[in-house]
């Protein structure tokens, strides 16, 4: 089973949930950043956490809930389960793919200027 | 004995190694960012940054350092108090990684490493913290094992520092500013920026500062930015994540210098105009061992260009490993230089705003008003100088 879930939602919900803990808000581009790099290190599969939402089927759910647990100090189990949405039709592709970038996270952007070898890789 | 600072154009060299300043923001944001790649198999973090120090006391000691000196040295670089408890016990009452400002994000865990490879140099024997002031310990304490197997020396290649460096506003634009470089930094080597007495700390500008070793930053940095690429995460996420603690560096350090009653006493007398914080912080920078700054050109709120003589990346990197062909690689100048102009041109720090966390996500670093950052020129690739270039 594949989910959806919308990253502003995610990212909000870990920074309440940090307040709620007394730990200081994390700025979401370092929250993607983190995510992007930690999940991919665990899986060996880089999903985008800059675009508007994520998929990620159930394994990778379980990784993402370990993931706020150890590096983010925060039991993020029921927000997660809240906000997974259930996909109709999986998309195999998808966790290869980086979603868009747009809505929001348009204002998402990093530091670097953009050259022209800006490398989008995957792995 | 305190061995002396030796001032060597842009470096601040204690025992033959490049000493810089930095505070416990950076060295958390650091540390875990390095810490990331925890749990990997190919890759082993902890020990990164225990050996990448115990390697530097090493070469002290061929320079001399005897056990006596190297624990002043600890406590006098603000990484706290070493004391010995007993053959196999040493603890530190109070040390800066202990401090619970030098903890970052994650789960709070053992986070002394920069003293148990400290130890293990001083020791030549293998050395684990056991227990932490961050997990509710009253002292952090490390016990020693075995003799400490060959830690290889990673300062491996020969690169020499520049001389020839132009002067202040020789490069392209002329300025017309007050601002007194040589009066600056003379004030700051003597505000003794040591280690507490009684706790080996250094509490500056509301901040807690460590006179750190170059090598050790540019090491576990750059060891942690392959690791991260040859994992295969994207080039640019694995570079903004250490371009992004130089910029919480400039929020912390550059922003709690710059609403000091030092800087009001002292910078700001000098300051006509919005630029001349640029360039008064510029010549502190100047002497905080980072490198020589040369301001190229400022375009106000629009574009900033710098070059840095001896950065302390760019050498360290060349005297590490051999040159690459990429430029965009000195991180933590990039960051700084960033925010350096996000204090001026995105929020404006003249007008003392509390530099809280939500300060730096809901304004400083907020997406609205971002300029960005490109290097142009490296001297990790070849070049004689970094050059940055920050525009809209």
């Amino acid at each position: 089973m594949n989910y959806i879930i919308n990253t502003t939602m995610l990212f909000y919900a870990l920074n309440a949930s940090r307040k709620k803990s007394q730990l200081e808000e994390i700025d979401n581009a370092l929250i993607s950043s983190k995510l992007g790099i930690l999940f991919a290190l665990r899986t060996n599969g880089y999903v985008n956490f800059k675009g508007e939402q994520i998929e990620l089927n159930d394994s990778q759910l379980i990784v993402l809930k370990e993931v706020f647990t150890q590096h983010f100090n925060v039991d993020m189990a029921n927000e997660i389960r809240m906000l997974a949405v259930e996909q109709e039709q999986p998309n195999t592709n998808q966790q290869n793919n980086p979603p868009v970038k747009k809505g929001f996270f348009n204002k998402i952007r990093g530091f670097l200027k953009p050259g022209p070898k800006a490398q989008e890789g995957l792995i | 004995m305190i061995k002396k600072v030796v001032p060597t154009v842009g470096h601040n060299i204690i025992g033959g190694l490049n000493r810089v300043f930095h505070c416990n923001f950076y060295n958390a944001y650091l540390q875990m960012a390095v810490l990331m790649i925890q749990g990997t198999e190919k890759h082993d973090p902890e020990r990164l940054l225990t050996d990448s120090v115990t390697n530097l006391v090493n070469l002290l000691k061929q320079q001399d350092y005897s056990i006596d000196d190297l624990i002043q040295e600890f406590s006098a670089s603000g990484f706290g108090k070493l004391q010995q408890l007993d053959t196999n016990t040493w603890i530190t009452p109070h040390s800066h990684y202990g401090e619970v400002l030098c903890m970052m994000h994650g789960k709070p865990q053992i986070n002394c490493y920069f003293t148990s490879g400290y130890l293990q140099g001083l020791l030549n024997k293998t050395v684990r913290e056991t227990e932490c002031k961050l997990l509710g310990a009253e002292a952090d304490k490390f016990l020693v094992g075995d003799e400490l197997p060959p830690v290889a020396n990673y300062l491996i290649y020969e690169f020499e520092l520049e001389t020839n460096i132009p002067e202040r506003f020789s490069i392209d634009q002329s300025f017309a500013t007050n601002i007194d470089e040589a009066k600056i930094i003379t004030a700051l080597r003597k505000m003794a920026l040591c280690g507490d007495a009684e706790t080996g700390l250094i509490k500056a500008f509301g901040a807690v500062l460590t006179n750190h070793f170059a090598d050790y930053y540019n090491r576990i940095s750059y060891e942690s930015y392959f690791a991260l690429c040859e994992a295969g995460i994207p080039e640019e996420d694995s570079k903004e994540m250490f371009i992004q603690a130089g910029h919480i560096c400039a929020f912390n350090t550059f922003g709690r210098i710059m609403e000091s009653s030092e800087w009001y006493d002292l910078v700001v007398p000098m300051c006509a105009k919005k630029e001349d914080w640029l360039h008064g912080m510029i010549a502190m920078l100047n002497g905080l061992g980072w490198g020589i700054y040369r301001i190229e050109k400022i375009v106000a709120e629009d574009k900033f260009v710098v070059r840095v003589y001896n950065s302390y990346e760019g050498i360290g990197y060349r005297r590490m490993y051999p040159q690459i062909n990429d430029k965009n690689i000195s991180f933590l100048a990039m960051g700084a230089t960033l925010g350096l102009v996000h204090l001026l041109w995105k929020v404006d720090i003249r007008e003392q705003p509390e530099l809280t966390q939500e300060f730096y996500v809901e304004q400083f670093n907020h997406p609205d008003n971002s300029y960005m950052i490109e290097q142009t020129h490296a001297i990790a690739a070849g070049d004689e100088y970094d050059r940055f270039i920050v525009s809209k």
